[in-house]
This record gives structure tokens, C-alpha cells and sequence, in this order.
């Protein structure tokens, strides 16, 4: 598979390690990038020492705590870092370095939902990636700092122990503190816009007056792209809602929809 | 599931000790955890200390003042505080503005020390009008030192400063005395009087 043979010279980018994940997916890491998550540092360094006549065979470390997923973009952030082995850039290499990481980071961040960010920070943790520690945590809080507090109780599933009145009190004396800041609900769209939900179905109500009646510009007949769909599979009062639209046709036509 | 949640407190702390001070002020009241945690001593030191760490790795040529524009002349402005960075292409950009409050307004600033400035308005003739002030811009919040004029006294120098042992700030005043002599005055936060050193 990989070869974790015994080298004499650690900085030698040949030398590649094999971490298995908790859903039992391999990862073949050059030795470098693989150094930078302390825990693994460790239990290959305990390896080492503790015997001798495994060295020269293949080597699983085993995560059970780091799901594939969150390790692939772990490891790719630990390869864009400056590796310790590397040969010393002048100055102008090393800017050109670090604008190249701002920029991927950047890329990075965008892609991300800010559940994901909890997983990396906690893997990052269990690895014991400080590095990778210092980023997510920046992000997070940059991403957490301008919310609402209904907003970080629901990130964190932290529950409200203050009376209503000790609260109210709160918010007056320092209203300063609760102006300019981001709408919750505006937070929990974009969250929810991310989502799937279950939904409950209630059964048939019958007797209701007076008879709801489907909007003028509202689907209420045969879908244009398969016609086996006879009408809507869900219909809710309102308008100008939020919904869901099959992947073939976003709601204006147009070839990207935000 | 108790691991679980001594790792979120863990990554709650870090968080919480990288956010701006407005943000805190807020999350104050997300639950009584929140609030303990936010007003612990340790806690205010480590969001210090790692604002000064951060501040140190963005911007390593400590090109940060503070400007300060008074309008004595003129009441109805508003007097402000701004907080900028000189950039290298000789412009400044803004970082943070605070406003001046009223109380505040035509005393001088003396001394400044972890986000927390001094001032004085020992221009005042009537000794009974001198006042000390310790103000926190990021929070909004001010506290006149109490302090005593006996008479013919006047005020030489005043400074301010943060004593680490005893996790406390100290005002340090030199006053001399019409009749000669001189002493030196030091008040601390915690004990809230001043005692002659």
C-alpha cells in the first residue's frame, strides 16, 4: 500500500503515512503534512519506540474521531501551510506564498457552513493541529461576532436561563451593544436554505370556510418537465415565499440563480 | 456526551476571547454561563492578550493612533475619538470611532493603558470643579475618581498604569502644596480611595 518504512531523513517528501478515518476510509499523507497533527506526531513516535520489529511494515493510524470528509480538507489546509522542511524563500517567494494562502483560505471559508466549521474545530482538536486550530477558531468567530444572541444559542444549543425581565433589563441599559448587528432570521434562512427538514404530515382537514383558493400565478397543474406529475406534490398560503424548485429549472430561468 | 460539551466550552472560551468588545457585551446575556464567563477576571485578561497578539501579527510596524478631536469652541459638535492606522502609502484608515461624553467633554487626556484612558480637566480654576476620570470607549462606561482638594493644592502630574500583581489599575498623582512640600497619591481601582505613598 504505502510505504511507512523506518527513514532516516524525516523531511524526505517521499515518505507517506496511512491514517484511517472513522468511516474506514485510508489517507496516504506525505510524512510532513502529517506531522503538523501532534496526536498523530505522538502515536507514531510511540510506534517507534515501542516495536522494533514493526518497523519496514505498513503503518495504520487509526482516527476513530475524524470523519473522511473533514480530514480530506484538514489535510488540504496542512499542505498549503509553510512546511518546516522547506528551503528558506526570499522575500519576495514568501510574500507571493502568503498571498496565494489568503486567497485559498478565502476559498475555503466561502464553501463552508458554519456547522462544518464546529467538525474541523473539533477534529483539528482531537488531532491536536494547531495551525488548523488557530484558522477555524478565527473563522468561526468572525463568522459568530456580528450574529444575533438567538442566533449563537441556537449554534451552540445553548439554552436561555435568564428571566425575561433580567434579559429585557439587559438589552436597554446597553442597546448600544445590539444595534448594526445581523437579523436572526435572516441567519436561520441562509441555515435553513442549506437543509433539508421532515415535515409531519397533519392528515385532511375537511370543513374549512372559506375554501382556500391556489394564487393566480401559482403552480397548481402538469410539471412541464415530466409529465407524470399531475400537480403539486405541496402547496402553502402566502406569498412571496421562500420555496424549493427542482435542480433542471431554478425559479427565474436563468442560468444561475443566488 | 460530558466530553462533548467540556470541547464546546473549550471552543466557546477561544471564541468568545477573539470577538470584538461590542459583540461580547452582547452575548452577555445568551445565558448566565455566557455572562459569568465574559466578566471573569482570566477571561478579560486572555481577550486582552490575545487582541494585543493579533493586533501584533496584522500589523507588525505598530503604526496604530489615536486622534482626538476636541471643539471647545463649540458645544453642539460632538467631540470624538478615532482609533486609525497609518498605511504605508501615507493614508489613514479608520478603525473604530467613539464618542466623547458630555461629562467628558473639554477634559484632556492623560494617560492610557489597556484600553482605558485618564483624564483630567485641571484647567478648571475652582479646585472644586477638578476631576479625575478613567474611561473604557469600548464599552461605553466612565467612573470619576474620587479624590480630595484640600485646600491650596495643585496638581503637577497624574499617570496611570496597570499593576499585574494585584490584577489591578493604579492612578498615580503628584500634588504640591501651596505651602510646600509635595506628596504622591495613589489610587486603586479596586480599593477605590487615595492613599498618600
Amino acid at each position: 500500500m504505502s510505504n511507512t518504512s523506518e527513514n532516516p531523513n524525516p523531511s524526505s517528501s517521499s515518505a507517506k503515512m496511512t491514517l484511517k478515518t472513522s468511516d474506514n476510509e485510508l489517507f496516504e499523507v506525505e510524512e510532513a503534512v502529517a506531522m503538523k497533527f501532534c496526536t498523530v506526531k505522538q502515536y507514531f513516535e510511540d510506534e517507534k519506540d515501542s516495536d522494533v520489529a514493526a518497523r519496514g511494515s505498513t503503518t495504520v493510524i487509526p482516527l476513530p474521531n475524524v470523519h473522511s470528509a473533514v480530514l480530506t480538507m484538514l489535510i488540504s489546509y496542512g499542505k498549503k501551510l509553510p512546511q518546516s522542511n522547506a528551503v528558506a524563500d526570499n522575500h519576495e517567494e514568501e510574500e507571493t506564498k502568503k498571498k496565494e494562502r489568503k486567497k485559498y483560505e478565502q476559498g475555503l471559508l466561502k464553501n463552508l457552513m458554519p456547522g462544518e466549521l464546529l467538525d474541523l474545530i473539533s477534529a483539528a482538536n482531537y488531532l491536536d493541529f494547531k495551525e488548523g486550530l488557530e484558522f477555524f477558531n478565527q473563522a468561526l468567530a468572525d463568522h459568530i461576532q456580528n450574529k444575533s444572541v438567538e442566533y449563537v444559542r441556537k449554534f451552540f444549543g445553548i439554552k436561555n436561563d435568564y428571566e425575561p425581565h433580567e434579559e429585557e433589563k439587559y438589552r436597554e441599559e446597553y442597546a448600544w451593544a445590539f444595534e448594526g448587528i445581523e437579523c436572526w432570521l435572516i441567519g436561520e434562512l441562509k441555515q435553513f436554505m442549506a437543509k433539508t427538514k421532515t415535515l409531519d404530515i397533519a392528515g385532511t382537514l375537511l370543513g374549512i370556510k372559506p375554501a382556500l383558493i391556489v394564487a393566480s400565478f401559482s403552480v397548481r397543474g402538469l410539471n412541464s418537465l415530466d409529465s407524470n406529475i399531475l400537480k403539486p406534490e405541496m402547496i402553502a398560503p402566502g406569498e412571496n415565499i421562500l420555496a424549493a424548485w427542482i435542480n433542471a429549472i431554478g425559479p427565474t430561468g436563468l442560468d444561475s440563480n443566488t | 456526551m460530558e466530553k462533548q460539551q467540556c470541547l464546546l466550552n473549550d471552543i466557546v472560551y477561544d471564541i468568545l476571547s477573539r470577538m470584538p468588545v461590542k459583540s461580547l457585551i452582547r452575548f452577555r446575556c445568551v445565558s448566565k454561563s455566557f455572562g459569568s464567563t465574559i466578566t471573569d477576571p482570566k477571561f478579560i485578561a486572555t481577550h486582552l492578550n490575545q487582541a494585543i497578539s493579533l493586533s501584533n501579527n496584522n500589523n507588525s510596524t505598530h503604526n496604530g493612533y489615536l486622534l482626538y478631536t476636541p471643539h471647545p469652541s463649540s458645544p453642539d459638535i460632538e467631540e470624538e475619538l478615532h482609533t486609525v492606522v497609518y498605511n504605508t502609502d501615507h493614508s489613514l484608515t479608520e478603525v473604530s470611532s467613539f464618542e466623547i461624553p458630555y461629562v467628558l467633554g473639554g477634559a484632556n487626556i492623560v494617560a492610557f493603558c489597556n484600553g482605558l484612558l485618564c483624564l483630567t480637566n485641571n484647567s478648571e480654576k475652582n479646585l472644586a470643579d477638578q476631576s479625575l476620570y478613567l474611561w473604557n470607549p469600548s464599552i461605553k462606561m466612565f467612573k470619576i475618581v474620587p479624590t480630595q482638594f484640600p485646600d491650596h493644592l495643585s496638581v503637577s502630574g497624574v499617570t496611570f498604569g496597570f499593576a499585574h500583581q494585584n490584577n489591578d489599575f493604579k492612578i498615580l498623582r503628584l500634588v504640591c502644596f501651596a505651602s510646600g512640600g509635595a506628596e504622591a497619591q495613589v489610587y486603586t481601582l479596586e480599593y477605590k480611595f487615595m492613599e498618600k505613598v
